[in-house]
C-alpha cells in the first residue's frame, strides 16, 4: 500500500530534524550554566597586604570545636554581621561576606564605608547557606561567630575550611569578646585591641559630652505591621546596654510590658496601646515607609507627651540592626544616630 | 390546601423573626466591638466619644480605631458570609470558599507584587492592587471554566479554580522566597486582620460590597434552580449562563473587596453557610440574607475575642476565625448530615 513508503521514511529522520532538538537541549544547558555562574559576584580579591600580622601558630577553642591557624589567612569568608565588621576593622578584606541589608548591594552602610570600593562577594544566607558558593571562593578561614544557623552548618563548613563559631553561645558573646577572638585568628591582635579601645573611648566621650543624658529613659520600638509595635523590653539587649553606657535607661513602661518574642526580649503593643510608648525619648524604626506615615498620622500617637515635646525620632532599620548585633563598626555608626535622637529629645 | 398555606406562612414568619433576631444580635456585637479593645476604656467614655467626639486619646481610639474597624468587620463579614454561600451554591461543593475560585490566590499575588515593587506611601495603594488581583483571578477562573462545549459546570469551575490557584500560589511563593523583606511585610497581611487598615478602607470597599450583595441576593432563585441541575433549571425557565455569570460577578465583587480590605480570612465563607443552612435549609432566598447577617456576627465576635485574649497586643482575626471556626466546622460535619446542596 502507498502508506508503507511514508512509514519507512520515518525510521531514518532527515539529519536537520535530529539536530534541532539536540541543539535546543545544548542551548538550555549552557544557558542554565551561564545563569548559575552569574550570581552576585562582585569579583573577588584576596585580602589586603599584611602589615603587622603575626604569623605564629595559634589555637582558638570555640563552642563547636577547636581551630589551629598557622601563618596568615589570606582568603577569609565571614558569615556573621559581627564577623564582617571585625575583619574589616582590623584591615582584612574578606573574599566573601554575608548579606546584612536588604537595600543597595546587600551590605550594611558601615561595611560599605570600610570596604571603600574594594571588591568582595556578597553571600545571601536568607534562604539557606550557600555551601557551593562558599567552597568556590576557596577560603582558608571561615569566621562564623555571628552566623545565625552555625549549629546546623558547622559540620559542612568545617570541611570546607577551618571554621570559628561562637565561644559562649549563639549571640551570647559580647562584641568585645568577638573582636578579640577574630583579631587573634587573623593574627592582628594589636589592631583588634586598638579598635576596641577606640570604640570604648568614643562611647565614654559621648557620655562625658552629654551630661544631660544621664538618668533619661528611652523606649526603643519596631513597627512590624499596621497593628503591632514591638518594644524592646530586655535590659540586657545590646542596644539598651549601649544606651546605658551613655547614661540612658529603659523606660518604665517598656520594663512593665509583658514579654514575648524569642527569649522575652520584646513586648508587642497594638495601636490602641500607643500610650505605653511614653518615655523621655522615643525611637522607632519601621518595616516600611507606609507604616511610618500611618503611625505618625495616628491621633493618639500625636497626643503622646514625648511626641509633643519633640522627643520622638525615627531611625532606619540598618542602624537598628547594627545596634542589636553590635560590633566595633556598627556601634560608632549607631551611636551617632542615637546621640542625634537623644539630643533632639533632651533639647 | 389551607393547612399547607398556613404551614408555609408560619414557617415564613419564623424565618422573618429569625432574621430580626439576627439583626439585633448583630447590633449588640457591633456595640461590643466599639466598647471592648486591647485597651480597656470605660463604657461611658465610649458613648461620649461616639456622641460628642472629643480630643482625649481614649476618644481618638474609639473614633479613629474602633469605629473604622467595626465598619470594616461589618462589610467584610457580610461579604465573606454571602460569598461563601454563593460559591457553595455555584460549585455545588460544600467545601467551597474564596480559595477554591482562585480569588485569595490572586489577591495574595497582587499584594506580594505591590510590596516587592513599591514603596507606596499609603496603605490604600496596596489594597487597590489586591482587589484588582482578586478580580482578575476570578474572571480568569470563570473564563477557563467556560472553555469547551459544556460551558461552566460546577466541576469545571472548581477545577479551573484549583489550577489557577496552584499557579498563582507558586508565583507568590517564588517572590517570597527570593525577597526576605517582602516576606516580612506580606506575612502579616496573609493572616487576615481588621485592624490597622487605613480609615478610608471601609468607604472604598463599600460600593463593591454593596453592589456584590445586591447582585448576590438577586440571584437566589437562579441558584435554587441551578442546584437542581442544568436541564431542570432550563426547564424552569432560568437562563443558566446568565445566572452563573450573575453569581460569579457577585462572588468576585464580594470576595475580592473583602480579601483586599482585610486579607484572606478563613472559615467565614466556609462555615457560616453550613451553620445557617442547618437552621434555614437550602433555600437560597433565606440562606443568603441570613448569611449576610450571621457572617459579621461571627467575624466581629472573633475580632473582639482577639483583642481581649492577648492584651496589650492583639490576636489577628484570621487566627481567631481559624481557631474557633475550625472545630465548629468539624462538629457540624460530624454531627449532622450536611444539608444537601
Amino acid at each position: 500500500m502507498s502508506d508503507r513508503s511514508s512509514h519507512t521514511s520515518r525510521r531514518s529522520m532527515p539529519s536537520h530534524r535530529r539536530i534541532g532538538p539536540l541543539l535546543c537541549v545544548a542551548l538550555l544547558i549552557s544557558a542554565a550554566g551561564l545563569l548559575t555562574a552569574c550570581g552576585d559576584d562582585a569579583g573577588d580579591d584576596s585580602s589586603a597586604a599584611t602589615t603587622t600580622a603575626s604569623a605564629a601558630p595559634r589555637t582558638i577553642a570555640h563552642k563547636l570545636g577547636t581551630v589551629t591557624i598557622e601563618g596568615t589567612p589570606k582568603r577569609v569568608v565571614t558569615l556573621g554581621l559581627g564577623d564582617n565588621d571585625v575583619a574589616l576593622a582590623v584591615g582584612v578584606t574578606p573574599v566573601g561576606m554575608v548579606k546584612g541589608s536588604s537595600g543597595g548591594n546587600g551590605l550594611l552602610p558601615w561595611v560599605n564605608t570600610a570596604l571603600d570600593g574594594k571588591k568582595t562577594t556578597v553571600l545571601n544566607l536568607d534562604t539557606g547557606t550557600p555551601y557551593e558558593k562558599i567552597a568556590a571562593l576557596t577560603p582558608d578561614l571561615i569566621l562564623a561567630m555571628g552566623e545565625f544557623s552555625i549549629d546546623k552548618d558547622y559540620a559542612k563548613l568545617s570541611k570546607i575550611a577551618p571554621t570559628i563559631a561562637y565561644v559562649k553561645g549563639n549571640f551570647k558573646d559580647t562584641y568585645q569578646e568577638q573582636t578579640t577572638v577574630i583579631a587573634k585568628a587573623l593574627g592582628r591582635d594589636a589592631e583588634g585591641a586598638r579598635v576596641l579601645a577606640d570604640v570604648e573611648a568614643k562611647v565614654a566621650a559621648v557620655k562625658e559630652a552629654h551630661p544631660e543624658f544621664a538618668g533619661k529613659t528611652v523606649t526603643l520600638a519596631f513597627m512590624s505591621d499596621a497593628n503591632t509595635i514591638n518594644v524592646v523590653t530586655a535590659p540586657d539587649d545590646p542596644a539598651i546596654l549601649l544606651l546605658g553606657q551613655v547614661g540612658v535607661g529603659l523606660s518604665k513602661s517598656a520594663q512593665t510590658l509583658p514579654k514575648n518574642g524569642q527569649g522575652g526580649i520584646q513586648g508587642a503593643l497594638s495601636l490602641e496601646q500607643v500610650g505605653r510608648l511614653e518615655a523621655d525619648a522615643l525611637i522607632i524604626t519601621y518595616a516600611s515607609k507606609a507604616l511610618q506615615r500611618q503611625l505618625e498620622a495616628n491621633a493618639a500617637f500625636k497626643k503622646l507627651a514625648v511626641v509633643k515635646r519633640g522627643g520622638y525620632s525615627a531611625i532606619d532599620l540598618d542602624t537598628v540592626t547594627g545596634l542589636r548585633t553590635p560590633s566595633v563598626l556598627s556601634v560608632p555608626y549607631g551611636l551617632d544616630k542615637l546621640t542625634a535622637a537623644l539630643e533632639k529629645a533632651t533639647s | 390546601m389551607r393547612e399547607l398555606r398556613e404551614a408555609r406562612l408560619s414557617r415564613t414568619s419564623v424565618r422573618v423573626a429569625g432574621l430580626l433576631v439576627a439583626a439585633v444580635v448583630l447590633a449588640v456585637v457591633c456595640v461590643a466591638s466599639l466598647a471592648f479593645g486591647s485597651k480597656s476604656i470605660p463604657i461611658g467614655e465610649v458613648f461620649g466619644a461616639l456622641l460628642h467626639g472629643g480630643d482625649s486619646s481614649n476618644a481618638s481610639i474609639v473614633t479613629g480605631l474602633r469605629v473604622p474597624r467595626t465598619l470594616v468587620g461589618l462589610e467584610v463579614g457580610a461579604a465573606l458570609g454571602l460569598a461563601g454561600a454563593l460559591m457553595q451554591g455555584l460549585t455545588r461543593n460544600p467545601l467551597a470558599d474564596p480559595g477554591i475560585l482562585g480569588i485569595n490566590a490572586g489577591a495574595a499575588l497582587a499584594m506580594v507584587v505591590a510590596i516587592a515593587i513599591g514603596n507606596f506611601t499609603s496603605l490604600s495603594a496596596y489594597i487597590w492592587f489586591s482587589f484588582v488581583g482578586a478580580a482578575l483571578a476570578g474572571v480568569v477562573v470563570y473564563g477557563l471554566g467556560t472553555i469547551g462545549r459544556e460551558g461552566a459546570t460546577p466541576a469545571r469551575i472548581a477545577l479551573a479554580g484549583a489550577a489557577v490557584s496552584a499557579l498563582l500560589i507558586s508565583l507568590t511563593t517564588t517572590v517570597l522566597v527570593l525577597d526576605q523583606q517582602t516576606f516580612d511585610q506580606y506575612r502579616y497581611w496573609a493572616v487576615g486582620s481588621l485592624a490597622g487598615r487605613p480609615g478610608e478602607v471601609a468607604a472604598q470597599a463599600a460600593p463593591f460590597i454593596v453592589a456584590g450583595a445586591l447582585l448576590g441576593l438577586a440571584s437566589a432563585r437562579a441558584l435554587d434552580a441551578l442546584g437542581l441541575g442544568d436541564e431542570v433549571a432550563r426547564g424552569l425557565g432560568v437562563d443558566v449562563v446568565r445566572g452563573r455569570i450573575l453569581v460569579m460577578s457577585s462572588i468576585v465583587l464580594l470576595s475580592g473587596a473583602a480579601t483586599a480590605a482585610a486579607g484572606p480570612i478563613a472559615f467565614v465563607g466556609l462555615a457560616i453557610p453550613h451553620v445557617v443552612r442547618a437552621l434555614t435549609g437550602p433555600d437560597h432566598r433565606w440562606l443568603l440574607p441570613y448569611c449576610l447577617l450571621v457572617g459579621p456576627i461571627f467575624l466581629l465576635g472573633a475580632d473582639v475575642l482577639g483583642r481581649l485574649v492577648l492584651s496589650p497586643s492583639e490576636l489577628q482575626v484570621g487566627i481567631v476565625t481559624a481557631l474557633v471556626g475550625g472545630p465548629v466546622f468539624v462538629a457540624i460535619v460530624r454531627r449532622r448530615r450536611i444539608v444537601a446542596l
